[in-house]
């Protein structure tokens, strides 16, 4: 069946061979890494550093990985640390949708004074330096006793999570037809009803989409529980660099297969969400 | 802030609503973004922290801090050290956008010609940017390694190569960058590609336009604004560059990658200095701060000029 | 500014700190920083409370937390924790942190007082940081105190070397080995040469003994176009380039860092001597050593040397040494050691780093954490870590424990024990101590950087030494 054609789209040409050329070229640029990261992870120790692409593969790195073995090289729980970070991120998500869906609205939905100013202040948490409040943040958290704590953890994944659900949300809940909602409250419907019943429903897609990239991003999230946890709730991406070792002790292998595990998460969230991760990359700037 | 490329929308009133007194309909966005408020003022706080510190000689080596005015602005100021990673940050933040920018298109343009293989790769292409970046900076930096990385292997380079030479070592840092957030940039652009109407094409091929007149004349005004937007993204990303940047190459050779993030680390973890290393963030919070609002109002103009072409 | 770093300020600059944003959460931390004797200077210490006979139970019941980082030692010790707690009572709960991050963590850690951890691994050199603000307890009075420390411990028996490393008193000019004991050394390593023996036997050829044969034999030794080169030592833009295999062989040359003139210092990095010695270390880079020397770190070094890819490797004898392990890598069995080149005047100093065990001066539970120190430095636990470590435990810190356990260890490592004996009297550190010595080290190595990318090294060297006096002198 022959497809309508895009803008700027055309048919067959002397060209199009040389420009899938170059994209295959990107995509081998772009993949190899993670091939490398794959083959890494099938190696022996004695063949993590020594060898190329012919070795005796070995699934052995992920049985360690998920073993007392990886418990005993690093003191951390790799499974209990996958744990964690899903503790972590779905918390600091759910959070960010109980507050952030209302001011979302409140900002998508009427022109108030101030509005701008909650908004942006939002967003410049996305451009912070994290350096700057780190630390300052490690002597509050131990004031309030909660360094190494998931809560400690939700607390400043909000800097990672807020931003971009706020942002999203509010594009969508501005592209919502303001008229839906009044025919409900014509109907009869309290306030909280119709925005319950008729709003709410509505976004849900930009819901699943915000929540699901903001689980990604804390995921990823790095400099954070580096400093603010322990060994009690240490997250995957800490976790993973433990296999770093010391000592004169690397071990690479364990690291590939560790990081492997840990970037299966995103990496199948991401790709489950495609058709929603340009809005949210842009922060609801870019409405695809 | 509003970037959609579509125009109108602007004024949204509210619903009329039955029997609720005004000043009522009037606090209610107030009542909804109380949570969200008290939220940003905690963690307004500790950020508030670090710019008191910018005042104080806070350091492990000073037991007792004291205010001591804008004695650390203007020493950081007056540092040559400080304005070389200044212009590395910026020298390094411009490179990386336009490298990604103009790949990003590129790949974008490339993609939504929609043969098959694009098709097939277009899933995949998102990848890089999902792997934590920590995790991107160890595995490139085995990668690099010349005696035992696969890079050099691979390229034929031999064990002679250093990709952290002295004039390299900005460039491969900045190939790790692209790997990373090229994506980002490709996946902006193609959604607004395909967004764009296709009447204006359709008749500029019947006018046996060229490939590229129509691409100058027509689709690049008109994706302009989601260039902008993703531009926006990488440059002020690119101003506060730390991770995988540090996990190659610490700032060197000597000081030729040590951007101002790397500065402030350094100065604040490694050498326990926190007051020089909160200035040197504030600095950059500055500059971002300054870039983010010049960016913006280009991207506003843009709009509206996109807005008029579109209608 | 310097006079007012003494330490029994400290609890009270900490909260102070604290302060800094408003305090308005000054609960926990707060408290617990002055919970313990707020008093005058000597009722900071601990160790006064401490009263009655020795016994291991004395604390029994309490919970301890550890900070430490991934490391053959830690390995060796975590399985042993259990007798620990079954000896004493005392359960502990360990922290660990990659050592890439670690010191990073520690510093936020100990900043702010909060005391999270009552005792952690720490490193000689940060001690000369950590001190001076009053974030480390003296564990001389515990080790004087009989009835905190049993009459075995024999702390005469860690080598002097490590001893007078971990003490210093914070005056700028003072030598190490005055003041207050920081930190009990528990892990060492001295920075010698390890070598292909297998490769080297094959050729015939034998290591050098002199500084100039060494840059000779590791420029022979390489051949690019086989991917092998000659000597393999880091120089990554850390501190950490400078304190093994550089810091030994530059005072083998008859090199100081800094001369102590009427209580001031002076850099002496640009001194003929270190000029000379600073040009040929890296032109034996250029020549010899890694491609990509601007950044290798020690994994990176006895990774080279594991795999066969370099011939040499001038670093921690306890870094190399898990290398020539089976299994660990290709290399393994092959591998010899050697004290490398002596100066000119025949003497082999060697500079050395230590894994200590240091305790944190907020921490509310002072005894069991002593009682811990003592016992993971005791010889009794490091005997047992020296024979049952799955990564080894090179080297030990007590005599009794490398002439009785370890050296029996030693079979497959051809001239460790030959190496250990001849540098290890005059192993000690070979930096003087100043509480700068992040900022200015980490600017050497960055020196060296420059150096290598061309740069003239007279000059670049001036401005590192004439940067260097200032702040160190200045506290800057």
């Amino acid at each position: 069946m022959a497809r309508e054609l895009r803008p700027g789209q055309r048919k067959y040409s002397p060209g199009s061979i040389a420009a899938d050329a170059v994209l295959v070229g990107w995509f081998i640029f772009s993949l190899f890494p993670l091939v490398w990261m794959v083959l890494l992870s099938l190696k022996s120790r004695s063949e993590q550093i020594s060898t190329y692409f012919a070795f005796t593969p070995t699934l052995e790195n992920f049985g360690t990985v998920l073993s007392d073995e990886g418990t005993r090289l690093t003191s951390v729980n790799f499974t209990e640390a996958l744990l964690t970070s899903v503790i972590n991120c779905v918390g600091a998500v759910i959070v960010s949708l109980v507050i952030g869906i209302p001011a979302a609205y409140a900002a998508g939905r009427w022109k108030y004074r101030g509005s701008n100013d909650v908004m942006f202040t939002i967003l410049s948490f996305r451009f912070a330096p994290e350096l700057m409040v780190i630390v300052p943040l490690f002597i509050i958290y131990n004031q309030l006793g909660i360094f190494d704590t998931n809560v400690g953890m939700i607390w400043v994944l909000q800097l990672v999570t807020m931003p971009l659900i706020v942002w999203i949300l509010r594009s969508y809940f501005q592209d919502m037809p303001a008229e839906l909602e009044q025919a409900a409250l014509l109907d009869g419907y309290s306030r909280k009803r119709a925005f319950l019943m008729v709003a709410l429903p509505l976004v849900r897609p930009g819901i699943a989409a915000s929540a699901l990239l903001a689980f990604i991003f804390a995921w990823n999230n790095y400099v954070f529980p580096l400093i603010l946890t322990g060994s009690r709730h240490t997250p995957v991406t800490v976790a993973v660099t433990r296999f770093l070792g010391g000592g004169g002790q690397a071990y690479y292998n364990l690291t590939a297969a560790a990081a492997l595990i840990a970037a299966l998460p995103p990496l199948l969230v991401a790709l489950s969400i495609q058709r929603y991760l340009v809005r949210g990359l842009s922060f609801g700037a870019v409405k695809s | 802030m509003t970037l959609t490329a579509t125009p109108g929308k602007l004024e949204r009133t509210g619903p009329p609503v039955r029997a609720v007194p005004p000043w009522r309909r009037k606090l209610r966005p107030y009542v909804l973004s109380l949570p969200a408020v008290f939220l940003i003022v905690g963690i307004l706080y500790p950020f508030g922290l670090g710019v008191y510190y910018v005042f104080l000689n806070y350091a492990a080596q000073v037991p007792r801090p004291v205010l001591i005015g804008l004695a650390n602005l203007t020493g950081v100021l007056s540092d040559a050290a400080f304005w070389n990673s200044a212009g590395f940050t910026v020298l390094y933040a411009v490179l990386a956008t336009v490298i990604e920018t103009v790949l990003g298109v590129g790949i974008a343009l490339l993609l939504n010609r929609s043969s098959l293989i694009g098709r097939v790769l277009e899933r995949v292409l998102i990848l890089p940017l999902m792997i934590a970046p920590v995790i991107a900076g160890v595995i490139w930096g085995l990668m690099f390694n010349p005696q035992f990385g696969v890079l050099n292997y691979v390229l034929g380079l031999g064990s002679t190569f250093d990709w952290f030479s002295e004039s390299r070592a900005m460039w491969s840092a900045l190939l790790v960058d692209a790997w990373i957030f090229t994506p980002f940039v490709a996946v902006l652009v193609l959604a607004g590609i395909r967004s764009l109407p296709r009447e204006p094409f359709e008749a500029s091929e019947v006018d046996g336009a060229s490939w590229f007149t129509m691409f100058r004349r027509l689709m690049l005004p008109m994706i302009w604004p989601y260039i902008l937007v993703a531009v926006i993204f990488r440059f002020m990303d690119s101003l506060k560059v730390f991770d995988h940047v540090f996990v190659l190459t610490a700032g060197g050779p000597g000081d030729a990658t040590r951007t101002l993030q790397i500065g402030a680390y350094q100065n604040s973890i490694i050498t326990f200095k926190y007051s020089i290393g909160s200035t040197y963030m504030f600095l950059l919070w500055v500059i971002v701060f300054l870039t983010a609002r010049y960016l913006v109002g280009v991207l506003g103009k843009a709009q509206r000029r996109a807005a008029g072409t579109e209608a | 500014m310097i006079r007012n770093r003494t330490p029994e300020y400290a609890r009270r600059d900490v909260l102070r700190m604290l302060g800094v944003g408003g305090a308005a959460v000054a609960s926990a931390s707060a408290l617990s920083a002055c919970g313990l004797g707020t008093g005058g200077s000597s009722a900071s210490n601990g160790a006064n409370e401490v009263t009655g006979s020795f016994d291991w139970k004395k604390a029994a019941g309490t919970e301890i937390s550890i900070l430490q980082t991934p490391h053959p030692y830690q390995v060796a010790f975590q399985p042993l924790l259990a007798e620990f707690t079954e000896l004493t009572g005392i359960t502990v709960k360990a922290d660990l942190v990659a050592e890439a991050d670690y010191f990073t963590r520690l510093n936020t850690e100990l900043a702010s007082g909060a005391g999270n951890y009552d005792a952690f691994m720490t490193g000689a050199y940060f001690i000369w940081t950590y001190g001076p603000p009053g974030w480390m307890e003296d564990l001389r009075p515990w080790i004087d105190n009989p009835a905190a420390t049993a009459g075995e411990y024999d702390f005469e028996d860690i080598y002097e070397g490590l001893r007078t490393s971990t003490a210093w008193d914070f005056q700028v000019g003072s030598p190490l080995g005055t003041g207050g004991q920081w930190a009990i050394p528990w892990g060492f390593e001295t920075n010698v040469i390890a070598y292909n023996k297998a490769e080297f036997d094959r050729r015939g050829i034998r290591p050098a003994e002199t500084f100039d044969n060494l840059i000779q034999l590791a420029t022979d030794l390489t051949d690019r176009s086989q991917n092998r080169y000659g000597i393999a030592f880091r120089g990554s833009r850390s501190w950490a380039t400078i304190h093994p295999g550089f810091m030994t062989q530059f005072t083998r040359q008859g090199c100081v860092d800094y001369v102590n003139e009427g209580g001031k210092l002076t850099a002496q990095m640009n001194s003929a001597k270190a000029v000379e010695f600073t040009q040929k270390w890296v032109n034996l880079a250029k020549a010899a050593g890694p491609t990509s020397w601007t950044t290798y770190e020690y994994p990176d070094c006895t990774g080279d040397l594991g795999a066969g890819t370099a011939m040499m490797c001038y670093d921690a004898d306890s870094a190399t040494y898990p290398q020539n392990k089976q299994g660990n890598s290709a290399q393994a069995g092959n591998l010899a050691w050697h004290p490398g080149p002596p100066g000119p005047d025949g003497k082999y100093g060697t500079n050395l780093w230590t894994w200590s065990l240091a305790m944190s001066s907020a921490s509310k539970k002072k005894l069991a954490a002593w009682l811990f120190i003592q016992w993971a430095t005791g010889k009794e636990a490091q005997a047992k870590a020296v024979q049952t470590g799955k990564l080894g435990f090179a080297d030990p810190t007590r005599k009794s424990v490398f002439d009785g356990t370890f050296k029996s260890t030693l079979g497959g490592f051809p001239g460790y024990q030959e190496t250990f004996e001849k540098v290890i009297d005059s192993t000690s550190i070979k930096f003087t101590p100043q509480t700068q010595f992040f900022d200015t080290t980490e600017q050497w190595a960055a020196a060296l950087q420059d150096i290598y990318s061309g740069q003239e090294a007279k000059g670049r060297l001036d401005a590192l030494a004439a940067a260097s006096t200032t702040s160190v002198n200045e506290g800057r």
